[in-house]
């Protein structure tokens, strides 16, 4: 880009302009930049284009889901010249019959699945090609620097034709240590295309992620947004591989959980340690600290975090963590799946209201029929002082303690005071998987005729969260009493929206009845949509703060379509939520995992004239599988009738058992 | 480089040398571009768009859309000035309308002065998406690269546009409410093309951002101009009168059991089309002439496209294997071997 005359008059400008700002030849040498930019981009997509092939897949499941895979062509680029093709695993959860990849020169080829990376969303393809197939140049990890620029290419629209987009690199080390974020639009146009350098080097191949969320589906709702990922070049050297070795490979749990808000915070101590996970197994506990992961020192769980979620499940790890003043040392292999978890049991509901200070504890109201408490001997009225010598504080830490600290089949020793008597019982925990829950029990505590003149509202009040456009609208008993805690119940309606009359004919009474908040949410446009779940979160903080609510009692009740944001607002509010209702609920997601930290209950309805009655089925047995507790029920019509409602409230009421 | 050089020596001074010489062209585009408002209103129907001066007496172009379904159409100015517009006429083949307001001497386009660009090309898209700019407001400016020229004909029901000619795909998020009519230019302010009307992929759900190259618009400015427009029958959406189906090529497919049932073949009719050019059961169908199959319903409607007396070209997977086959329903056209 040499040019003697521009040099010329460009000494000449500056010659003439000594004084003033030299503003026109920084002009010309914007624009020439601008041209050269250019020139650059088509350079660099020119350099990578050989290696990107355009796929097409034939037949598969039809899935569910405002972006649908695997109905349109995807991107894929050539790692190996025996004709392995990597590209994005996205495109290919419908489980196509046959996949055909086209090379740049327009020829098409029948291509293989070699095998799936389930961590980094990427699929491995092959194809048997005449001749051996062109290799892109790859970008050296350590040359990426953010503010580059990053180029996004696809071959989706033309065989013949790249698909280009120019952005930057916004970050590295992404998702958990895993991908490179770019500001260039990323989007089913691209993914399994590479990003480039401005040299045409490959720094990564474009995925679908999310932080939030290891869902097959997750990150398409970024496309197009300014936030897209790949995996690193340097990465996929260790990866493909293994890939080509043709066993899928799935991220690698050790089975340990940390409290949600301290990620961030305070070092690395083990919330829960699931029962069937291989840290477990290699003898670290719940209030370990871990220090080191590989022998590389970890501060925070965030670190533990991401230093585990990039390894896949069948790696090895040693993990190094304090015990008190000791140092434990640990090598374990870590499992793709972990045996679901089963909270620990001991069969009783304890009454709500704390006892008197000084006395301190949880009282037995009512025992669960042949459960492991009513076994050992306890009786309602009892009061727990002590669970294997450590003090019983409340109902809420002590279902923390169970559900963290231990195991079905265990054998406890509960310190009792009955009748001024101070007794030990030893009760073997059951399983909370496999209750049955009471048909009717005890009041939960003992109601004060006298209530308090002032409070906060009650009857129907208004919700509405004011920076949003939903309507909302809750109900509070009007015997609300703040000393007391409340449940809450969320329903999110379905065709038509919420039926303000019914719902508060066959909840009304109830709700005062069982000391429940009724909170009625309209969607916006009718129907649903998965960023209402800011919505159900922000709702639930106004309850909370208004309100004495119950943390065990709170459900989130969802009717057709408003079961899937149920769902949804799961995900997003995990701990804060002891149940989800589902009636005639189309649930697309997969079922939650059982948590050590966030017991969840599920409670289904399914009507006869159901069309999607099979699947809500199955999605209830798998909740089973997972150990969640399920409360099954079938119904003739398709409407809310007294019966709907006095189950759901009556299973509302025992969601603090322990 | 001789541009280069020119603008060196003539290199601006004072107040326009304090802004890059590189958005210098933004200022000069703006006065040719307008706001446009006409009918809508509606929830998810924006009552306004966008649109570009092509001549210096009123001619304005635009996107044809239900914005222009008005008897009250307004054109606002890059400086405020508001005028009545009449349709002059439209080419609903290609949604491009064209516009008149009783003004002179105005800065305008030469659309026969508009550039091709390659793949790889920076842009700048002006247009009034969701009606940001009002009154004298200029016009929102996007900045991207052009990501691919491809043509719309080659995704049949997954654009639902009449529009099937060529476009630029940009990869900036350009098309949203109110953006169509807007103007697409190089960095240094030369027109490339329309932006069109909001477009979802069928398939994929996704949006795209697109621009109709203004050379695929020029024949039927002109033809507007000279009121000569006359809108035939689309002879793309004709219908065969005798179409192809399976049977007449004497295949069955295995029954549809799900959405995307792939079309393998279940059994071929001795003496068929399909036996003589040797298909055979568990071939899969991937291809029919170049366009893809996904299942058995898609490649029903695709032989329902075509004439029964034409022969047909399918590409099928035989044991990883991809085989092409002419078939001819109508033997008598079938080459002697």
């Amino acid at each position: 880009m040499i040019c003697p005359s521009r040099v010329g008059s460009l000494a000449l400008a500056a010659a003439l302009t000594a004084v003033a700002a030299p503003a026109a030849p920084a002009d010309a040498l914007a624009d020439d930049l601008e041209r050269l930019e250019e020139a650059a981009f088509q350079a660099a997509a020119e350099r990578v284009a050989p290696s990107v092939v355009r796929i097409e897949s034939v037949g598969g499941r039809a899935l569910p889901g405002a972006i649908s895979p695997g109905t349109g062509p995807t991107t894929g680029l050539v790692v190996d010249p025996r004709g392995y093709i990597l590209s994005n695993a996205w495109s290919f959860q419908h489980r196509p019959e046959s996949i055909l990849v086209q090379l740049p020169d327009g020829r098409r080829l029948a291509a293989e699945r070699v095998a799936t990376d389930y961590n980094r969303m990427l699929v491995l393809l092959k194809v048997d090609a005449d001749e051996p197939l062109p290799v892109p140049a790859w970008a050296p990890g350590e040359t990426l620097r953010v503010g580059q620029w990053a180029l996004a290419a696809g071959r989706t629209f033309d065989a013949e034709r790249l698909n280009l987009a120019v952005g930057i690199v916004s970050a590295t080390g992404r998702i958990w240590g895993r991908a490179i974020q770019t500001d260039a639009a990323v989007s089913p146009n691209n993914y399994g295309g590479p990003l480039v350098d401005i040299r045409g080097r490959v720094m990564g191949i474009l995925v679908p992620l999310s932080p939030e969320s290891d869902d097959q589906t997750a990150g398409t709702e970024w496309y197009d947004s300014g936030i897209g990922f790949a995996i690193p070049a340097d990465d996929l050297a260790d990866i493909v591989p293994r890939l080509m070795a043709g066993s899928d490979l799935h991220q690698g749990r050790a089975g340990v959980s940390f409290r949600q808000g301290d990620l961030y915070t305070g070092a690395a101590r083990i919330a829960a340690c699931h029962p069937n996970g291989p840290a477990y197994r290699a003898g670290l506990r719940a209030g370990d600290v871990i220090a080191e992961v590989n022998g590389r020192p970890v501060r925070r769980a965030a670190e533990v975090r991401e230093a585990i979620s990039r390894l896949y499940a069948g790696d090895e790890i040693r993990l190094a963590a304090l015990r008190d003043e000791e140092r434990i040392e640990v090598p374990l292999a870590l499992l793709a799946e972990i045996e679901a978890f089963d909270h620990p049991l001991l069969g009783l509901l304890p009454m709500r209201e704390s006892p008197a200070a000084e006395e301190g504890g949880v009282v037995v109201r009512s025992l669960l029929p042949e459960s492991p408490a009513a076994a050992a001997g306890l009786l309602p009225g009892d009061r727990l002082l002590a669970l294997d010598g450590e003090p019983v504080v409340d109902r809420a830490a002590l279902a923390d303690v169970l559900s963290t600290r231990y195991r079905p089949d265990q054998v406890v020793r509960l310190d009792v005071v009955r009748d001024g008597q101070t007794l030990a019982i030893e009760v073997t925990l059951g399983r909370l998987g496999q209750v049955v829950l009471p048909e009717s029990t005890a009041p939960a505590r003992l109601r004060d005729d006298e209530l308090p003149l002032e409070g906060p509202p009650t009857g129907l009040v208004e919700m509405r969260v004011p920076e949003l456009p939903n309507d909302a609208w809750a109900f509070v008993p009007h015997t609300y009493d703040p000393a007391a805690q409340y449940g809450v119940l969320v329903w999110l309606h379905g065709a038509g929206g919420p039926d303000r009359e019914a719902l508060l004919d066959r909840f009304g009474d109830r709700c005062a009845r069982d000391d429940i908040i009724l909170v009625v949410p309209t969607a916006q446009d009718d129907r649903w949509r998965t960023a209402e779940t800011e919505l159900i979160e922000r709702l639930l903080d106004r309850v909370t703060t208004r309100y004495s609510v119950d943390s065990a009692r709170v459900v989130l009740s969802g009717e057709q379509q408003g079961a899937a944001l149920a769902l949804a607002s799961l995900a997003r509010l995990r701990g804060r939520v002891a149940g989800v209702a589902l009636f005639d609920g189309m649930v697309p997601v997969p079922p939650p995992q059982n948590n050590p930290l966030y017991r969840v209950a599920f409670h289904i309805v399914v009507s006869r004239a159901f069309p999607a009655a099979a699947p809500l089925e199955t999605f209830a047995e798998r909740l089973q599988e997972q150990n969640h507790p399920v409360l099954l029920r079938h119904r003739d019509e398709d409407v809310l009738s007294d019966a709907d409602a006095e189950a759901l409230v009556r299973w509302i009421d025992v969601l603090d058992l322990l | 480089m001789a541009l280069a050089g020119a603008a060196c020596l003539s290199g601006p001074a004072g107040a326009a040398a304090a802004a890059p010489a590189m958005l210098a062209p933004i200022a000069s585009v703006q006065p040719k571009l307008v706001k446009i408002y006409g009918a809508g209103g509606f929830r998810g129907l924006e009552a306004y768009q966008s649109g570009m001066l092509i001549s210096a007496e009123g001619h304005v172009l635009t996107a044809f859309s239900y914005v222009l379904d008005s008897d009250a159409i307004t054109v606002v100015l890059s400086d405020g000035r508001r005028f009545s517009a009449r349709l002059l006429g439209a080419d609903p083949r290609i949604e491009v309308a064209l516009l008149t307001i009783d003004a002179q001497s105005l800065p305008h386009f030469d659309l026969t002065a508009a550039a091709e660009v390659p793949a790889g090309t920076r842009i700048l898209a002006l247009s009034n998406l969701f009606g940001v700019a009002a009154g004298n407001e200029p016009l929102s400016v996007q900045q991207g690269i052009v990501s691919v020229q491809t043509q719309l004909a080659g995704y049949r029901g997954v654009f639902e546009t009449p529009y099937q000619g060529p476009v630029y795909v940009l990869d900036a998020v350009t098309n949203n409410p109110g953006a169509a009519g807007g103007a697409v230019v190089t960095r240094d302010g030369r027109l490339v093309g329309m932006l069109g009307k909001q477009l979802r992929n069928a398939l994929s759900g996704t949006w795209l951002n697109y621009a109709i190259p203004i050379g695929e618009l020029r024949y039927s400015v002109d033809e507007i101009l000279a009121g000569r427009l006359v809108v035939p029958d689309s002879r793309d959406d004709a219908s065969p009168a005798d179409p192809l189906s399976p049977d007449a090529l004497g295949v069955v497919f295995v029954p549809e059991v799900l959405e995307r049932t792939p079309p393998f073949v279940d059994l071929v009719r001795p003496g068929s089309a399909a036996a003589r050019a040797g298909l055979a059961p568990d071939d899969l169908v991937v291809l029919l002439d170049d366009r893809l199959i996904q299942s058995v319903r898609s490649l029903r409607t695709e032989l329902a496209r075509i004439e029964r007396i034409d022969p047909v070209r399918l590409t099928v997977l035989r044991r990883g294997e991809l085989l092409e086959l002419t078939l001819f329903a109508d033997p008598t056209r079938e080459p002697r071997p």
